[in-house]
């Protein structure tokens, strides 16, 4: 069995990361399909796939939900033996959840959800998609319906995009300095005492006294909020380093792609989370050997034709050499799996099926 | 789409989804600038580090000035050294007072929660490297990909409602200012044959424009044209399907529908309005160099050329 074929096995979640472009959300769709042909009852979570992608998972226009019948896998040339559930991503609705879900009270999620500031800004913090995607994979996790919980996470610079958004979130919900603006308010201080202090001032200066409030008043209502929201990034995190979880790491043969999976698998690493593959997407020759048979055969009737495709060979030549070294170097480094480019868009389930046998 | 158009603006804005090839197309546009004795420069929110892969170049591209080649000058701009100049700017007299106060983690926590603070002053900071004294012909604007590219074009529009007073309001209503201009601002859209790519560019286009800023159209990347006539292309499609040929029939296929997916979605493209839309052809390496960039941007001044 390779290294991923195991993953989609044995594990309970699969977390699928790797810049934007490279293809992550095929790879996904992949290792979910693969599971539920494994009997595992799956879910694919996953951010923004095409539409026609989306169709074919069994996601309908403005629907955020869909099941893949063994049927449909069947038909696409899968031997199905468990179904597999499809959920579109959403941060304003999953944070809105959220909010309603750590609330100490109905009233106090109501006076969050309908402030200025929450409205207008909040979702668009940054942070904000990363640390939803992994709320959504805890709340499906804890559902307890599936056997493996795959994410497609949102395509990332840098890995710390992934990780380390829900602490860089919570510094920003929770910042001390509101903490304490509201501490000095409740010691009855007044709202208009704290503008003596030269921090608020500046910000007054800066953006004006309406912001102040806005931001003042969802602050406020944030307090008890925030503890709940870092309770549950830790306990996406626990989720992600736990023996059950591991990463996979997806990338272009690219210098600069193939540059920062290194660097990730490295971290992740280190910060104590399990890479348990990586996948090596659009490559376009993915296998060991070399190009051979130069000259076509059984063209003599169409002359043309051979010189015709003697030159669109040597077009390339230069990558396939290039494509082959890059490989080499990455084999002595790493155990990985290499997926060619279709030439052509990955929409319908058949299009994966043909992937299937590069991974697994 | 003349070569007029594209330098008649002080500032051009390249997005797109991930991966169809921003920066390649920002660059080709620097050294059409550059060719054609113009200095323009080349802005980035991602800083590369030294030592890493950049189109064959590996001195890293970081804050200040950066030559990466004969008159292709680079920047990064990092939002939270912008915030610093501006404040530096604004207040000249109670600055060292106030970059204490930044410092402090209330402060910095609340410059990071301030509805689009951050951005709309990074934004700033880019207009004001062609607007200073001595300052770039054009400045290539290298955005984040689609899906964080709209939400700062239109930012002004959306935070002017909730900032009614301050410093930070006149900002607003300059950056909006010259965002709307259509003869000193354009978006140019890169995407590239593929369902999502071209999907995303027709969103971005609609999205930008309800947000009243000018586009100045698309730029189909990885285009491929098909050497083959209708009856060879058949005859390489039966004896791939047959099993004969190996890999040069392999290839002559990958063109094929490479070429297809240029016409197809070209055609998607094109009927949506976007603006012009010119071609860059796909480049048969595994990895550009900035000479590549150079031949790119002949090729698309050429195709501008044309009426």
């Amino acid at each position: 069995m390779t290294g991923i074929a195991r993953l989609v096995a044995d594990k309970k979640v699969v977390v699928s990361i790797g810049p934007g472009g490279v293809g992550k959300t095929t790879i996904s769709s992949l290792l979910a399909l693969e599971a539920a042909s494994r009997g595992r009852r799956t879910l694919a979570l996953t951010m923004d796939p095409s539409r026609r992608l989306a169709q074919s998972l069994g996601v309908r226009p403005d629907a955020e939900f869909g099941r893949v019948t063994e049927r449909r896998m069947r038909e696409a040339g899968f031997s199905p033996k468990a179904e597999l559930a499809v959920r579109l991503l959403d941060s304003r609705a999953t944070f809105d959840a959220l909010v309603t879900k750590t609330a100490p009270s109905e009233d106090a999620a109501r006076r969050i959800l309908s402030n200025n500031y929450y409205k207008s800004v909040a979702s668009s913090l940054a942070g904000v998609h990363e640390y939803m995607a992994g709320e959504a994979l805890l709340s499906s996790f804890e559902e307890g319906a599936y056997d493996l919980v795959i994410l497609d996470t949102p395509p990332a610079e840098h890995l710390s995009g992934f990780l380390s958004a829900p602490s860089r979130l919570a510094a920003i919900l929770d910042s001390s300095g509101f903490k304490s603006f509201v501490m000095m308010d409740r010691l009855s201080f007044g709202f208009t005492k704290l503008f003596t202090s030269v921090s608020l001032r500046f910000i007054e200066k800066i953006v004006g006294i309406d912001v102040l409030h806005d931001m003042w008043e969802f602050f406020s209502g944030f307090e008890g909020v925030g503890e709940g929201m870092k309770a549950r990034a830790r306990k996406t995190d626990e989720l992600l380093k736990s023996p059950g979880a591991s990463f996979v790491i997806v990338t272009s043969l690219r210098e600069d792609s193939m540059a920062n999976a290194a660097s990730w698998r490295g971290e992740l690493a280190a910060g104590g989370y399990d890479v348990g593959g990586m996948v090596v997407n659009r490559a376009l020759f993915p296998e060991k050997r070399r190009l051979r048979d130069k000259l076509p055969k059984g063209f003599s009737g169409h002359k043309g034709l051979a010189s015709k495709l003697e030159s669109n060979y040597g077009l390339y030549t230069e990558i396939a050499d290039a494509e082959h070294d890059a490989l080499d170097r990455l084999r002595r480094e790493f155990d990985f799996a290499a997926v060619p480019d279709a030439g052509s868009d990955i929409t319908a389930l058949s299009d994966l099926y043909g992937l299937r046998k590069y991974l697994f | 789409m003349t070569i007029t158009d594209i330098l008649g603006k002080k500032l051009i804005v390249i997005t797109g989804k991930g991966g169809v090839g921003k920066t390649t197309v920002s660059l080709a546009l620097a050294f059409l600038n550059a060719r054609l004795g113009r200095r323009p420069v080349y802005v980035t929110l991602k800083e590369v580090r030294p030592g890493y892969p950049f189109f064959g170049f590996t001195g890293g591209v970081g804050s200040g000035e950066t030559e990466l080649a004969p008159g292709i000058r680079a920047h990064y701009i990092d939002p939270t050294a912008a915030l610093d100049e501006y404040v530096k700017e604004r207040f000249v007299r109670l600055y060292p007072l106030y970059a204490a106060v930044l410092k402090s983690k209330a402060v910095s926590g609340f410059f990071e929660a301030a509805p689009g603070l951050k951005e709309l002053i990074t934004i700033g900071k880019v207009w004001h490297l062609g607007n200073r004294p001595g300052g770039y012909d054009q400045v290539i604007f290298d955005a984040p990909s689609t899906g964080h590219a709209v939400p700062i074009l239109d930012l002004p529009g959306r935070v002017l409602d909730m900032v009614r007073g301050g410093a930070f309001r006149s900002h607003i209503e300059w950056v909006e200012g010259f965002l709307k201009d259509p003869g000193k601002t354009a978006v140019l859209a890169v995407s590239a044959p593929e369902d999502m790519a071209v999907g995303e560019t027709l969103q971005l286009v609609s999205s930008v424009r309800e947000a009243g800023i000018n586009v100045l159209g698309a730029v189909l990347n990885y285009t491929v044209k098909s050497p083959f006539t209708p009856a060879e292309e058949k005859a390489v499609l039966a004896a791939e399907d047959a099993g004969r040929g190996g890999d040069a029939v392999r290839l002559a296929r990958l063109t094929i529908s490479r070429a297809r997916a240029t016409t197809k979605y070209g055609k998607i493209l094109r009927r949506s309005r976007p603006g012009a839309v010119l071609g860059a052809p796909r480049i048969f390496k595994k990895d550009l160099s900035l000479e590549d960039l150079r031949s790119l941007s002949v090729e698309i001044e050429n195709q501008a050329a044309r009426p």
